[in-house]
C-alpha cells in the first residue's frame, strides 16, 4: 500500500487500488488489512465489505442480462483506441454479431462514460441505416489487472463490409446508381441521428456499415453525444468539446477551435464520404490541424469572412492566421468541382482513378469531355461548404434533387453486395487503420482519443462535461 | 430528464414508454414475493427500506450540488435503485453504497458526471456522519472500488436499462392539456413539477408505475395541496382522460389510490420532507403523524392540523389581482360557465389585500358560505358510508352559540392532543389580527379532527378543512335525518338543467380522500347514502333551500369559486350574499374563501372561457419536451 497521504490518493486511479485489492484478497482471503495501515479497522471493514459484495454479487442472478458466452467469438474484425472488436455467433439463434468490448481497465471514473452514452443513445435508435444494438452482456474479465470485475459488450447486428474496406478494394466497381444509393442512406440515417438531437462526431468511411443486404448502417457512437438545440434563446449554446472526429474529416470550425459547434460538423464528415465513393479515398489526409486546414483551403478554397463570414469568430482564427506558415492561405481557388468533375461518371471509376485521385494526370479520354453529373457535384458542393452556415442540414439534403433524378436511388445496393465474396474491413483488409489509404497511416488514431488526452485536455471530453 | 421524453409505443404489459425490462410489478406482487422477501423482509420494511435509500439519494445529491440538488439526477438514481433492489435483496448489501452507486451511475446518465472521489466523499460522510475523513488512504481507494464495483453491478442488474424516464415532463404535459394555455394554475403546476422528484424517492411508484401515472398523481396531490378539484380543472373533452392521458392503464381509482399512498407516506413520516415536501402543505391539510405502528401503511389516519402563516409578496399580490379582476370580467360578461379560476393558489393569495378590509373579508365570507354547503354536501356523502358524519367545523358559522362553545371546547383539547400551537383557539382574535382566511376553517379542522384520530385510528382521515368532523357521535341520528333534507335541497336546488353528470365517481375507497379526486356527486342521486347531509342543519329550511334555487339558476355550471372576496355582480348571488351576511355576523368561524367549493355541478367540466390574462409565462413544457427528443 502506498504511503503517500491521504489527499494525494485523490487523484489515484482506482484502478491501481483495484489491483492491489484483488491481490490482497487472493493472498489472504479474509480481506485483512495491509500491515502498515495504523487505521485497520474501517480499511479492513470497507476491504471487507468489498470482498463480500463480490463474492455475494457473483452468485446473484441477473435476469436481464446475458452473458457473453452465448456467444462465440470467431475472429477479430478490428481494434482501436475504442476496444475490440470481433465477430461472433450467437449460439443459440446462430445469428451473427460483432462484439464490442468496452475497455474499463484505463476508467478512473468506473464505467466510462462515452459508452454508457452509445448505449443509451443506441437503445433509442431503431432505424434501418443505423447500427441495430441487440444488447449488451457481460462477462467475467479474465485479465488479471481487472480480476473480479466484469467485462461489458455490446453485441451488434454483423455487417459484412465497412464502406472504407470496400473502397479500397480496387476491386469493387461501384456504379452511379450505388454511389448515390449508399450516399442516400447515409444522409438519411444522419438525418435521423441529428432529429433524435444526436451528434455524431466520427463521421468517416470507416465508421459505416454495410450489411450483407446492401443497407448502408452508421456505426460507431464512441464520440456520439445527444446535444440541446436552442434557438432564439439567449443562453449560450453549450460548449463541447472540439477534439472529436478523424482529423481527415474534421471541418473547418473544429479546425479553429469552435466549441459550440452542431450538425453540421456531421455534414461535413458525410461530404468528404461522399467525395471518398469517387476518389476511393480520403480526400483531405492532414496530418496536424495545420496541414489539414491547408489541405482544406487548397481544395475548398481560401477560407475567410467573404466565404465564411464568422470564421473571425473562431477561437483559433487569430493563432492561425498570424502563424507565419500560416494554415489558412488566401488567395485559394475552390477547385473541388474541376478536381472531381470528371470522377463523377455514370460508370463507378476503375482502378485508374485510384491512382489519379484529383485528375491531377491528364484527363480521361475514355469519357465524353461534356459528361458530368451536375446535380451530384452541386450536392456534394454544398456539402463541403467552408461555412457551416451554408451546409444544408442533413434533412435537407435528404431532399438534395439528386436523389430525385434518374437514376433513382434503390432501396438497397445488394447487386454490389452480390459481387464481393469476402468481407471486407478495413481492418481486415489492411491490417490497421487506414493502411494502404493514404498517406499517413497508423498515425492518426481516433484525435480526441486516450493518446491526445494526455495532452493538451487532460481527459478529453470525459473532462471537458465535467468542468 | 435526460434527453429524450417520447414513449416509445410499446406498452405491453409492465413495458412502458423508454424502459426497456420490465420493471413495473404491482404491490401485491411485490408484497408476495421480492429478493428481500425471499431473505425475510417484510414489504413494510423494504419499503422503509428502499425510503431511506432514497432520502439518502437526496442527499448525497444535495451535498454534491452545494445544497441545489438535481431533479433529473435525484430522480434516475432514485429509479435506478429501486430498479436494483427488484433484483437484489436489501440484505445483500448496505443500500448506501448501492444509493451512492446510483448516483454515480445517474450522474453520467444525466450527462453531469459526478467525480468518483466526491462521491465517495460524500457517502462516507453520510454513512459516518462522525468521521470527518477517511481513516487512511486504503480506505478511500477501498471505498472507490466498492462504489465502481456496485456501479457494474448496478449496470449489471438493470441491463443497461438506463434511459430512465422521469414524470416531470408528463406534469407539464398533462398540465398543458388540462389548462389549454389559460396558465392560471401555475403554483400547482409548480408543487406538481417539483413534488414529482421527491415522489420517486419516498414511494417505490418508479418500480410500479409509468411515469405518466406518477405524473397524474403528482398532479392530483399538487391539487389536493392546493384546494383544487382536478375534475374542476379539466377541460370537458378532457374529463375522462386526464387520470390515463399517456398511460391507459391507468383508473381514476388508481389515482386516488396512489393519492392517498402518498399523503399517507407523508403524514407519517416527516423524516422524509425532503425538498419541495417541506413546503408543500402550504394549507396544512396534512397531520404529521409520525409513525406509529409500522403495519398500518396504507391506512393510517392522517388529520388537518393548523396552518403556518404563509407569506405573500406583494408581488405576488399584484399579479393575482390582475387575475381576479380578469376572472370577474369573465363572470360578468358570459353567462355561461364561469371558471374556478380561485382555487389556485396563487390567485387565493390575491385576496389577501382584500382580506385587510373586514367588509370585504365578511363579503367573501358570505359568498363563499354558500358555495360550502354544496361543497359539504359532496363530502358528506363521502364520508357518509364510514359514518364519521357530523356537522362539518365549516358549518360551525351556522350554528348557535351553544354548539359553538362545544365545538371551542373540543378544539381547544384536540390542539392540545395534537401539540399544535394553541393560538388557532379563538377564532375572533385570530381573524381580526391575522386576516387569513384560510385559518378560520382550518382551525377547526385541526380541532375537530384531532378528535377523530382518537375515536377512529386505524382509517385514513385526511380531511378537507370545509368538512370538520364533530367529535362526538351523538349527532349521527340528525345527521341521518338531514341528509334526507339534504337530498330534499338538493333535488330542489338542481331543478332545471342539469349538465350532464359525470358517471358517479368510485366511492368506495377511502371516501375521505374522494373529496380531492373526485367531484361531488351530481345532483340528482339516486342512492341515498351518498346525499350529503351537513350543513343545512341550523338553517332555515327555506332560507336555504331558496338560496339553492338561487345558486342554481344563477349559476348553472358556475364555478362559484373560492376566489370569492370579488364583489358579486350577479343578481341571485345577492340575496344569498344578505342572508349569509347576517349569519356571518354572528360568528366569525368561517372557512375561508380559499377553499375551492366547486358547486354542485362541479362535477361536470366544462370548456371554460378565456381566462384571464395569465400573468406569467408559459410553463416551459414545449420547449423541454421538444428539446432532445430520441426516438
Amino acid at each position: 500500500m502506498s504511503s503517500q497521504p491521504y489527499p494525494a490518493a485523490l487523484h489515484q486511479s482506482s484502478t491501481q487500488s483495484r489491483t492491489l485489492i484483488s491481490q490482497n484478497g487472493q493472498n489472504t482471503p479474509t480481506g485483512g488489512g495491509t500491515p502498515n495501515s495504523g487505521t485497520g479497522a474501517p480499511e479492513l471493514d470497507v476491504r471487507q465489505q468489498l470482498l463480500n459484495y463480490q463474492k455475494m454479487f457473483d452468485q446473484a442472478a441477473y435476469p436481464f442480462i446475458n452473458d457473453a458466452s452465448a456467444y462465440e467469438k470467431l475472429s477479430k474484425i478490428g481494434q482501436g483506441t475504442f476496444g475490440e472488436v470481433f465477430k461472433a455467433r450467437c449460439k443459440s439463434t446462430g445469428r451473427m454479431v460483432a462484439l464490442k468490448k468496452i475497455l474499463m481497465a484505463n476508467e478512473k471514473e468506473g464505467f466510462p462514460i462515452t459508452a454508457l452514452r452509445e448505449v443509451k443513445m443506441l437503445e433509442q435508435l431503431k432505424h434501418p441505416n443505423i447500427i441495430d444494438l441487440i444488447e449488451v452482456c457481460s462477462a467475467k474479465s479474465s485479465a488479471p489487472a481487472t480480476k473480479d470485475r466484469t467485462t461489458f459488450y455490446l453485441v451488434f447486428s454483423f455487417c459484412e463490409h465497412d464502406l472504407a474496406g470496400l473502397l479500397s478494394n480496387p476491386k469493387v466497381r461501384m456504379s452511379l446508381l450505388h454511389i448515390k444509393t449508399m450516399i442516400k442512406h447515409l444522409i438519411t440515417g444522419l438525418n435521423k441521428l441529428h432529429r433524435s438531437k444526436i451528434l455524431h462526431r466520427d463521421m468517416k468511411a470507416a465508421n459505416v456499415l454495410i450489411s450483407r443486404e446492401g443497407v448502408l448502417k452508421l456505426a460507431d457512437f464512441g464520440l456520439a453525444r445527444p446535444f440541446v438545440q436552442r434557438e432564439n434563446s439567449n443562453v449560450p449554446r453549450a460548449l463541447y468539446t472540439n477534439r472529436v472526429v478523424t482529423l481527415w474529416y474534421r471541418p473547418p470550425e473544429l479546425l479553429l477551435g469552435d466549441r459550440s459547434y452542431g450538425t453540421k460538423i456531421d455534414v461535413w464528415g458525410a461530404g468528404c464520404i461522399m467525395a471518398e465513393m469517387w476518389t476511393r479515398q480520403p480526400i483531405m489526409q492532414g496530418d496536424t490541424e495545420q496541414r489539414q486546414l491547408q489541405l482544406i483551403s487548397a481544395l475548398c478554397g481560401s477560407i475567410n469572412q467573404e466565404v465564411w463570414p464568422n470564421c473571425v469568430k473562431m477561437p483559433l482564427w487569430n493563432v492561425m492566421s498570424s502563424d507565419t506558415n500560416t494554415p489558412l492561405p488566401q488567395g485559394k481557388k475552390r477547385v473541388l468541382r474541376s478536381k472531381l468533375r470528371h470522377l463523377m461518371r455514370l460508370d463507378g471509376p476503375d482502378g485508374r482513378s485510384q491512382s489519379d485521385p484529383y485528375g491531377k494526370g491528364k484527363p480521361n479520354e475514355h469519357l465524353p469531355a461534356d459528361f458530368k453529373d451536375d446535380d451530384a457535384m452541386n450536392l456534394l458542393e454544398s456539402l463541403l461548404a467552408i461555412d457551416p452556415d451554408k451546409r444544408p442540414t442533413a434533412d435537407e439534403a435528404e431532399d438534395d434533387i439528386w436523389f430525385y433524378k434518374e437514376p433513382l436511388p434503390k432501396a438497397n445496393v445488394q447487386d454490389l453486395m452480390d459481387t464481393i465474396p469476402t468481407s471486407q474491413f478495413e481492418y481486415t483488409v489492411g491490417k490497421g487503420a487506414h493502411a494502404g489509404r493514404g498517406r499517413h497511416h497508423n498515425n492518426q488514431p481516433r484525435p480526441n482519443q486516450a493518446q491526445r488526452q494526455s495532452n493538451a485536455i487532460p481527459a478529453g471530453q470525459y473532462r471537458d462535461t465535467i468542468f | 430528464m435526460s434527453f429524450s421524453n417520447k414513449l416509445i409505443k410499446e406498452k405491453n404489459g409492465s413495458r412502458y414508454g423508454r424502459m426497456i425490462h420490465p420493471w413495473l410489478r404491482q404491490k401485491a406482487d411485490m408484497i408476495a414475493d421480492s429478493p428481500s422477501r425471499r431473505d425475510g423482509m417484510t414489504y413494510e420494511e423494504e419499503l422503509s427500506k428502499r425510503q431511506q435509500g432514497g432520502v439518502f439519494i437526496f442527499h448525497m445529491v444535495a451535498g454534491l450540488t452545494q445544497g441545489k440538488g438535481e431533479h433529473g439526477l435525484s430522480g434516475v438514481a432514485a429509479s435506478l435503485f429501486n430498479r436494483f433492489f427488484n433484483i437484489h435483496s436489501f440484505k445483500k448489501c448496505d443500500f448506501r453504497d448501492v444509493a451512492a452507486a446510483c448516483v454515480f451511475l445517474g450522474g453520467k446518465n444525466e450527462d453531469t458526471p459526478k467525480k468518483l472521489k466526491y462521491v465517495v466523499n460524500q457517502l462516507w460522510t453520510l454513512k459516518y456522519p462522525q468521521q470527518k475523513h477517511f481513516p487512511s488512504e486504503a480506505t478511500f481507494l477501498a471505498q472507490c472500488d466498492v462504489v465502481t464495483f456496485l456501479e457494474e453491478i448496478l449496470l449489471k442488474t438493470v441491463s443497461f436499462d438506463i434511459n430512465v424516464d422521469l414524470p416531470h415532463q408528463y406534469v407539464l404535459k398533462l398540465m398543458r392539456d388540462v389548462e389549454k394555455g389559460r396558465n392560471v394554475y401555475k403554483e400547482m403546476v409548480k408543487t406538481a413539477y417539483y413534488m414529482a422528484t421527491d415522489v420517486l424517492i419516498i414511494t417505490d411508484w418508479s418500480v410500479r408505475y409509468s411515469c405518466a401515472s406518477v405524473a397524474t398523481a403528482c398532479v392530483n396531490i399538487a391539487s389536493f395541496f392546493h384546494n383544487i378539484k382536478m375534475d374542476d380543472i379539466v377541460p370537458l373533452d378532457f374529463a375522462d382522460k386526464w387520470y390515463c392521458f399517456d398511460d391507459d392503464t391507468m383508473t381514476r381509482g388508481e389515482v386516488d389510490v396512489m393519492t392517498r399512498e402518498f399523503l399517507d407516506i407523508y403524514a407519517r413520516n416527516p423524516q422524509f420532507h425532503i425538498g419541495s415536501l417541506r413546503k408543500i402543505d402550504i394549507n396544512n391539510k396534512v397531520k404529521i403523524v409520525p409513525q406509529r405502528s409500522p403495519h398500518h401503511l396504507t391506512t393510517p389516519p392522517q388529520q388537518t392540523p393548523p396552518i403556518q402563516p404563509s407569506s405573500s409578496s406583494s408581488n405576488l399580490k399584484k399579479l393575482d389581482m390582475e387575475a381576479y379582476k380578469g376572472r370577474q370580467k369573465t363572470l360578468s360578461g358570459s353567462g355561461v360557465a364561469p371558471v374556478d379560476t380561485t382555487t389556485s393558489p396563487a390567485i387565493r393569495q390575491s385576496f389577501l389585500p382584500d382580506v385587510k378590509n373586514q367588509k370585504v373579508v365578511e363579503r367573501g365570507m358570505m359568498e363563499h358560505a354558500a358555495q360550502q354547503k354544496q361543497y359539504h354536501e359532496a363530502a358528506a356523502a363521502a364520508h357518509q358510508q364510514r359514518h364519521h358524519n357530523h356537522p362539518s367545523s365549516s358549518s360551525a358559522h351556522h350554528r348557535s352559540h351553544n354548539h359553538q362553545q362545544q365545538q371551542k371546547h373540543h378544539q381547544y383539547d384536540e390542539s392540545r392532543a395534537a401539540k399544535r400551537p394553541q393560538e388557532y383557539e379563538d377564532p375572533n382574535v385570530f381573524s381580526s389580527k391575522k386576516s387569513r382566511m384560510d385559518r378560520y376553517n382550518q382551525q377547526f379542522v385541526a380541532a375537530s379532527s384531532s378528535t377523530m384520530v382518537q375515536s377512529t385510528t386505524t382509517t385514513t382521515k385526511i380531511m378537507m378543512e370545509n368538512n370538520g368532523f364533530a367529535p362526538n357521535h351523538a349527532h349521527f341520528s340528525q345527521i341521518t335525518q338531514e341528509s334526507s333534507y339534504a337530498r330534499q335541497v338538493r333535488m330542489v336546488g338542481a331543478g332545471p338543467p342539469p349538465p350532464p353528470p359525470p358517471p358517479p365517481q368510485q366511492q368506495q375507497p377511502v371516501p375521505l380522500m374522494s373529496m380531492v379526486t373526485q367531484p361531488p356527486p351530481p345532483p340528482p342521486l339516486p342512492h341515498i347514502p351518498q346525499i350529503p347531509q351537513m350543513m343545512q342543519r341550523q338553517e332555515p329550511q327555506s332560507e336555504y333551500q331558496k338560496m339553492c334555487m338561487q345558486l342554481d339558476k344563477s349559476r348553472n355550471p358556475q364555478y362559484i369559486d373560492s376566489g370569492v372576496n370579488q364583489q358579486q355582480q350577479q343578481q341571485p348571488m345577492h340575496q344569498q350574499y344578505t342572508q349569509h351576511h347576517q349569519m356571518m355576523s354572528s360568528t366569525q368561524q368561517i372557512s375561508p374563501p380559499d377553499e375551492s367549493s366547486p358547486p354542485l355541478t362541479s362535477s361536470v367540466p366544462i370548456l371554460l372561457p378565456p381566462p384571464p390574462p395569465p400573468p406569467v409565462l408559459m410553463p416551459r413544457c414545449i420547449e423541454e419536451i421538444e428539446e432532445g427528443e430520441l426516438v
